[in-house]
């Protein structure tokens, strides 16, 4: 199976994409393309390699090998990586194998933060951590910093739900000497439709679901359609959860914002109590994209703790470590504090 | 020989009269100078005082006089009281029964804690029921009423009502939180306060969620097609407003009205003539 790699056509040198200028560099001599001359130098790459295909089958038929088209070493990923880097040369190395056919996403958002913009905002985001140890960002080792497209489905969904609640407003005055309460109820009901629109979940084993929705959310305004250049120069998966695998969790987060919209309808009331709520929910389209992360597995006192940053907009999800001294340090200081002013102010009062 | 055997008797028989009168003398609570009280009563009452005071943790005095040595009453309960040391505690807790002959009045003075005890509405109680056996001069009978009045009202408990009246200020005594317990308020305050800014600082260590329900919904797309609001029921209660007693003078129900003794202390009480 032959591995893609962007080569600069005036020197040879790798191309990858930057985010900061959301265009590709060569290393070496410095040129740099845009969007449509990408475009051309793939059509070139593209048509040598269909006169190759041919002799290639037979090996496809017995097993994947890559090897790198710089350096020529063997290239050693697993089954759902679809973009890495050469381990020896570090040249970007694309598998178009992975992502052909149903594997091709239908749209990309590219990088827009670059690497060591990427590290400067996580330090400086632990910085702002009171219960942080502040030895965290120096005495930790970065094991691995790399930028990763993962693999999402994005879902369009009608709902259809209703609601029926029991409604209550209450009303007190005084006449005379006595006080009166007066309730009055209602039999409360709602039915709403409404449609969602590119609901992400991500459909890969290996991420954690809870800290890519920490992610979200994504522009999807700068959303474009999927060429393999914008993987240059970064690691890219493919699914291996289908868009029915992870249906489900679709399912339960809009069952849920179905809920809480519709019991905003019901106002006016001094006090609600809902008796029953059902929602249906209708796929009406899914899309395959990738979307830009970039994955942070630090090593902190034999601990490893995994962090992700969105690509494109920079939130940072994750958990820190708590540091106990610090835990300690705080309450003792706010307690003393509290105690001092309380203490201070009843001998005056 | 014979005479140093009746001096040494005679020593033996002093001695043993001295100590009996230092054994009573700081523990005596029945002082019959007015001899109402035959010997069965004074013993009774004595003994019955020490065991209740005793129990109670109040000093419970009775005192009869016919020289009131130009004070009232009250004066002379008051001073008699303060002037003995009597009472349980740093407040002097307890309560002193006078019967004044030469003023043919009957005085109850409080202090310490019985002056929350004893508010002016159970001092009058104590006094009706005592009165009962003034006129025919069953004194004896007169002060165990009293002990026993005293013993349940005690038994009771101070009425949640209760407040205390400087008659002097004529304002109404604040309870004072005694300091031991405002430092434990404060602590908990204290804790509290820090464990919730701590957990807030804790919960920052995550990261949290940017998406909430309108992050995806189309909004145009969103519509009620259906709302119903329909009144089934209606009901009504009432309840009627307690009007708070009138404070204006009189005895207010759970009032204590105290005023300073020539010593400077704060005794509750009241009196009655017969």
């Amino acid at each position: 199976m032959e591995v893609i790699t962007y080569k600069c056509p005036n020197c040879g040198g790798v191309l990858e994409f930057k985010s900061e200028s959301q265009s590709w560099k060569c290393e070496f001599c410095l040129s740099d393309f845009d969007d449509r001359e990408i475009k051309s130098i793939e059509k070139g790459l593209l048509s040598e390699k269909e006169k190759r295909a041919e002799a290639e089958r037979e090996f496809e038929a017995i097993g994947k090998t890559y090897s790198c088209t710089s350096c020529g070493a063997e290239i050693v990923t697993d089954s759902t990586t679809s973009a890495t880097f050469c381990y020896y040369c570090h040249s970007p190395a694309i598998l178009p194998g992975q992502l052909s056919g149903k594997f091709r996403p239908a749209k990309v958002i590219p990088f827009k933060i670059k690497k060591e913009a990427a590290t400067e905002a996580f330090i400086k985001w632990c910085k702002k951590k009171p219960l942080l140890s502040k030895d965290f960002t120096s005495a930790s080792q970065l094991q691995h910093l790399s930028g990763v497209y993962i693999p999402f489905w994005l879902f369009d969904c009608d709902i259809r739900g209703k609601i029926s609640a029991e409604g209550r407003n209450i009303r007190t005055w005084v006449s005379g000497d006595k006080r009166y309460t007066e309730t009055k109820y209602y039999d409360v009901g709602r039915s709403a439709t409404a449609r969602f629109i590119k609901v992400p979940a991500d459909g890969s084993k290996k991420t954690d679901d809870q800290l890519m929705e920490t992610l979200e959310p994504f522009d999807y305004n700068q959303m474009v359609d999927f060429s393999m250049p914008y993987l240059s120069g970064y690691m890219a998966e493919k699914y291996d959860l289908d868009d029915g695998a992870v249906y489900g969790r679709i399912v339960e987060r809009l069952k849920d914002y179905s809920n809480k919209l519709l019991r905003d309808t019901i106002t006016g009331y001094s006090s609600v109590s809902v008796r029953s709520c059902s929602v249906d929910i209708s796929k009406s389209k899914v899309q395959y994209v990738l979307l830009p992360t970039w994955m942070f597995t630090y090593n902190y006192k034999g601990k490893v703790y995994v962090f992700a940053m969105n690509g494109q907009t920079g939130k940072i999800a994750g958990s820190l470590p708590i540091s106990n001294k610090q835990v300690a340090a705080w309450f003792i200081g706010i307690s003393a504090g509290v105690f001092s002013l309380l203490t201070l102010g009843g001998m005056l009062l | 020989m014979i005479n140093t055997f009746k001096r040494l008797s005679a020593v033996l028989v002093l001695l043993l009269l001295l100590s009996s009168i230092m054994v009573f003398g700081v523990d005596q609570k029945v002082y019959d100078e007015a001899m109402l009280f035959s010997e069965s009563e004074l013993q009774a009452l004595e003994s019955r005082a020490s065991e209740l005071g005793q129990e109670l943790k109040l000093d419970l005095v009775i005192v009869t006089i016919e020289d009131n040595m130009g004070k009232t009453s009250r004066q002379f309960a008051d001073d008699f009281y303060d002037e003995n040391g009597f009472g349980y505690g740093s407040e002097a807790d307890g309560v002193l029964f006078l019967i004044n002959m030469a003023d043919r009045e009957v005085y109850i003075s409080t202090s310490g804690k019985a002056i929350k005890y004893l508010t002016d509405a159970r001092i009058e109680a104590i006094l009706d029921r005592v009165y009962d056996y003034l006129p025919d001069g069953h004194y004896g009978d007169a002060a165990m009423a009293f002990l026993t009045q005293v013993e349940n009202y005690v038994r009771t408990g101070i009425p949640s009502t209760q407040h205390t009246y400087d008659e002097d200020t004529g304002r109404i005594v604040k309870e004072e939180t005694p300091l031991a317990q405002k430092l434990f308020y404060y602590f908990i305050i204290a804790i509290a306060a820090a464990g919730i800014v701590v957990g807030i600082m804790a919960a920052m260590n995550k990261g949290i969620k940017g998406t909430n329900k309108h992050t995806y919904l189309d909004t145009k797309s969103f519509n009620v097609f259906n709302r119903y609001d329909h009144h089934v029921n209606t009901q009504q209660t009432f309840v009627v407003i307690k009007k708070d007693p009138p404070s204006s003078g009189g005895s207010s129900i759970g009032r204590s009205t105290v005023h300073r003794s020539s010593s400077g202390r704060s005794h509750g009480g009241g009196g009655r003539k017969f």
